[in-house]
């Protein structure tokens, strides 16, 4: 049979595309791993057969995913079923899309919106098109899907939506039998939660962790400024959209920042500029806003063994968290305040919190110069405590460290005879009387213009 | 506007859409409003540097013309007039023609080199201000449009053949806009030729299948080797270059010959682009590749390599500097003194010099640069010189009769040391360059035979490693074929279907591949000349 050019070229086209089509689908379909979502979806459903709806739901990112654990607030309030809509870099758009789609579906009595101190910024780096891409697993309106995508995903970001672009670099052999063994798995368990990597999906859209961090090993990291300049007033608009919707639908709405690490706190610049931004908001808004990095107690709240990483909580951390957010949500349910909760502000945490006790340094700094107060810890000392220090050093191409100085209360150490260039100092601090687990440790390395440990002294307390 | 990225193919498919639905007499409008497009959209304020070459080019162009018309006129004018009169008027005409083209390259080379070199000027001035003492004159930091070396120099090219009467100027604005502007080959070329891009550009387009399908294949291939091949070797590349001082030995020579692939890859990729968007507009875009990975000399390597840049250079610089004057009179003296063998090498060579300077100044603002185009030079010189001997030892060896395995060691050769010398275009400094080197010969202590296969693509997934050798052999294997001359009868052969499937995957790989470098991809490396 002879075919006009045109003809045969339109069949050419026609057959790429229908080959194109069934490759990308199959191959795609192939590639996705099992994600907290399916659990998620499941979880939804099942309510939805049950005839059931969540009263209390939590949407923002991974602070708000890790810090509340719906099982604590269905025990401790009137909330019975309780939804933790969090997901990893979820934005405030996907948090108002998403919000659109809960509200329609579930009709919750309360909504809380968990917010970070960079939230609402222009631009955010810890957000990328991959946390936009899991909250677009878990909606589940493809209208709501199809407007969320032209929202947040601009340019090469679209080639997300195909599954081999978000999933193709782990291909092999043993990838895609490895997926498709656990897909099935999971339909014969009807999603039994499954533990990976020490977490595992709890339920309701919360994971529960057992991680924690090594004591006094929380890798320390700068972070940014707060500065209402860098607040984008489109997101902020869609926040205020965020809680009109509730409003209209008479869902009471509460904002909250969920818990954090003292050493995140303490060096992100204008810290209490963020809790006042959003204070002020909330009470121009008539709801309430909690910062629970702010809780009366914090530090025996959230040690090190409560931790996840130097930004979030683990599992017990939620646990604790979600014990005194209940409480919150209970006296607002009565028409109280937490406030005496909670500390007044960041000044009055840090007279609690005032030692500068350090995490492992993972890559060389210089010493805090001056009145720069750089509190780098995750678990700080309590005030009052009696501290010691013990100094080891390593010089360099040595295996072990060596004792310099036992443990003592000396603050300030001549270490000149050490500090060649290259050599790594190795500072103890604990509270006197007490061994482990109080003891943490930061590591200095002497730069190599052996300049950076200013007069070769150590200053280990700069108050 | 990146050519990969989402909006310029849709930009793409918007023009092509419009092209062949608007009248024929519109359709080079729509191009120019797309040219513009493309380059506010990736230039901004910076445009206005083509609107001056636009201009300047387009009126010297008519300048000329009315200089022909005069220098006709006046021929004309003169009853039976002599050849020794029209040789006068032409005289005249050929002066003042070169002072408007003098003017118009003055002001755009100029604007060119200014911006590119001011940098590289200062950078020595201070050094030497340093040693005496002097404080150093701040950078200026100029920012280059988009572009600009590929279009002032294809600008430049017509109007130099305007003035050597090769073809009348252009009289309309439109055409001569059109093929400055043309966007496809802004980025990293071809060096245009108005006689031979302005024949397929300048004229109406009928609606074509087989141009459609021919540049979406051209398209789809040149986004294959940047997105599977060149971005993923550049993870390795990467890794080498930036920590040179632990990559020794195998790991040294694997930096080479992987830069090398990834640098082939990424500039054949932007062409092959290139010229599939030319191609769904029926235009014909000059190649400016030719399997250069089967060259069997460095001389034979930039005669398939960036060839519209030789081109451009043969014609615009080495014959006008061999056959000039100054040349001319170096020979004469040189033939007197040292034969008349040297009397025809010595302006030649004074030639070569000069253009390989320029080439390599081309490629970047720094003395290594001038090294490498130097030392190109240099083998291809002593190539030449050394050819009797060179013969005199493959009789020796009777290379002839195994002529397939002579050209194999010929091929890998060459490659080898092109490989080599380009190192000095990736390295940062001279400093860096040489320590490349040093590396190369040192580190092949014993155990490096039983590394694992992988440690030769640092950081690369392996879906990656596997990826980009599938296909960089793939592409090797394409370009054998080419060479045979059967390419074109297997594809012929191959059924629709089988067909299909293949691009399905290419697209497939594509996909995948660009997921994996999502973030980490740059532009195209030929951008920064």
């Amino acid at each position: 049979m002879k075919f006009t050019k045109k003809t045969a070229y339109l069949l050419n086209f026609i057959s790429l595309a229908v080959v194109s089509f069934l490759l990308f689908h199959f191959l795609g379909q192939a590639v996705v791993p099992v994600s907290y979502a399916d659990y998620y979806k499941h979880d939804l459903s099942q309510m939805k057969k049950k005839g059931q709806t969540y009263d209390l739901i939590f949407v923002g990112a991974s602070r708000t995913f890790r810090s509340f654990d719906p099982k604590v607030f269905a025990r401790e309030t009137d909330y019975k079923n309780v939804l933790n809509a969090g997901s990893v870099a979820q934005t405030i758009e996907g948090s108002y899309y998403l919000t659109r789609e809960l509200i329609k579906k579930q009709h919750p009595k309360r909504l809380v919106v968990g917010l970070s101190y960079n939230e609402l910024f222009y631009q955010q780096e810890d957000k990328s098109p991959r946390g936009n891409m899991v909250l677009y697993d878990r909606l589940e309106d493809p209208l709501v899907k199809a407007e969320f995508v032209s929202k947040v995903l601009k340019g090469n970001d679209l080639l997300y939506l195909s599954n081999l672009y978000r999933y193709g670099s782990s291909i092999s052999p043993s990838y895609l039998a490895s997926t498709w063994q656990e897909r099935k798995k999971l339909a014969e368990s009807d999603f039994a939660p499954v533990e990976k990597k020490k977490e595992y999906y709890d339920g309701n859209g919360f994971v529960y962790s057992k991680r924690t961090v090594k004591k006094g090993a929380t890798p320390m990291r700068s972070e940014g400024t707060f500065s209402e300049k860098k607040v984008d007033p489109d997101k902020l608009a869609l926040l205020g959209k965020i809680i009109d919707l509730c409003k209209e639908k008479g869902i009471k709405v509460s904002l909250v920042t969920g818990p954090t690490s003292l050493m995140t706190m303490y060096n992100i610049t204008n810290y209490q500029g963020a809790t006042d931004f959003y204070t002020e908001y909330a009470k121009e808004k008539g709801i309430s806003y909690y910062n629970l990095n702010m809780l009366k107690g914090r530090l025996d709240l959230f040690p090190d063994d409560a931790m996840l990483d130097y930004n979030h909580v683990n599992g017990e951390g939620a646990r604790r968290a979600s014990e005194k957010y209940a409480k919150v949500l209970k006296l607002e349910d009565q028409g109280k305040s937490a406030g005496s909760m909670f500390y007044k502000d960041l000044d009055q945490v840090k007279k609690q919190v005032d030692r500068v006790v350090a995490c492992k340094a993972t890559r060389k700094f210089t010493m805090p110069k001056g009145t720069d107060r750089k509190y780098m810890n995750v678990n700080s000392l309590p005030a009052g405590a009696q501290v010691e220090y013990k100094i080891s050093y390593k010089k360099p191409g040595a295996k072990k460290y060596r004792l310099f100085a036992v443990y003592s209360n000396m603050t300030i150490y001549d270490v000149t005879g050490i500090a060649k260039p290259g050599t790594k100092i190795l500072i103890y601090a604990r509270i006197k009387g007490h061994d482990v687990p109080r003891e943490v440790y930061q590591r200095y390395t002497v730069s190599n213009d052996g300049k950076k440990l200013t007069k070769k002294h150590l200053r280990l307390n700069d108050k | 506007m990146s050519f990969i990225s989402i909006n310029f193919y849709a930009f793409c498919l918007l023009l092509v859409i419009l092209y062949y639905l608007v009248p024929k007499r519109m359709q080079l409008f729509v191009l120019l409003v797309f040219n513009a497009w493309f380059i506010l959209a990736s230039s901004g304020a910076l445009s206005v540097f083509m609107l001056i070459t636009v201009l300047t080019t387009y009126g010297a162009g008519r300048v000329m013309n009315r200089h022909e018309r005069e220098f006709k006129e006046q021929a004309a004018a003169i009853p039976d007039i002599t050849r020794q009169q029209r040789r006068e008027l032409r005289a005249v005409r050929e002066k003042r023609n070169r002072r408007v083209l003098l003017a118009a390259m003055f002001l755009n080379f100029g604007i060119w080199a200014v911006i590119k070199y001011t940098d590289f000027f200062i950078q020595n001035v201070n050094k030497v201000r340093a040693v005496m003492g002097i404080p150093d004159v701040p950078y200026a930091h100029f920012i280059m449009p988009l572009g600009i070396s590929f279009y002032t120099f294809a600008a430049m090219g017509y109007l130099i053949d305007v003035s050597r009467g090769k073809y009348p100027a252009d009289e309309s604005l439109l055409n001569v806009a059109v093929f400055v502007t043309f966007f496809p080959h802004l980025i990293e070329g071809p060096f245009s030729r108005y006689d031979t891009l302005g024949k397929s550009l300048l004229q109406a387009h009928n609606f074509d299948y087989e141009n459609i399908a021919c540049g979406a294949r051209r398209i789809l291939w040149g986004l294959c080797k940047k997105v599977i091949i060149a971005d993923q070797l550049g993870i390795a590349v990467d890794t080498y270059f930036g920590n040179l001082k632990a990559y020794t030995g195998p790991y040294a020579c694997a930096a080479m010959l992987l830069y090398a692939m990834q640098l082939y890859a990424d500039f054949s990729g932007y062409m092959d682009i290139a010229c599939g968007v030319s191609r769904l507009l029926g235009v014909k875009l000059d190649e400016n590749f030719a399997r250069p990975f089967l060259s069997v000399s460095v001389e034979d390597f930039w005669r398939r390599w960036h060839i519209t840049l030789g081109t451009w250079f043969r014609d615009y610089v080495f014959y006008p500097v061999s056959l000039g004057k100054a040349a001319q009179k170096l020979g004469h003296k040189s033939r007197k003194k040292f034969g008349p063998r040297m009397g025809k090498l010595v302006p030649s060579y004074l030639a070569l010099i000069f253009v390989w300077v320029i080439t390599g100044l081309w490629h970047g603002a720094a003395w290594q640069y001038v090294f490498w185009g130097l030392a190109n030079l240099f083998i291809i010189v002593f190539s030449m010189q050394m050819k009797p001997l060179y013969d005199k030892g493959k009789a020796l060896i009777h290379a002839d009769r195994h002529p397939g395995a002579w050209r194999v060691f010929m091929v890998i050769r060459t490659f080898i040391i092109v490989g080599f010398l380009r190192v000095m275009s990736r390295t940062a400094g001279f400093r860096q360059c040489l320590m490349m080197y040093k590396n190369v010969f040192r580190g092949w202590e014993g155990g490096w035979l039983s590394v694992g296969k992988w440690t030769f693509f640092p950081k690369m997934q392996t879906i990656s490693i596997v990826t980009a050798c599938f296909f960089s052999l793939l592409l090797i294997l394409v370009d054998i074929f080419e060479e045979s001359g059967k390419w074109e009868a297997i594809k012929g052969k191959t059924p629709g279907f089988v067909r299909a499937l293949v691009y399905a995957l290419l697209l497939a790989a594509l996909v995948i591949c660009a997921g994996e470098t999502a973030g980490t991809t740059t532009g195209f490396m030929y951008e920064i000349y």
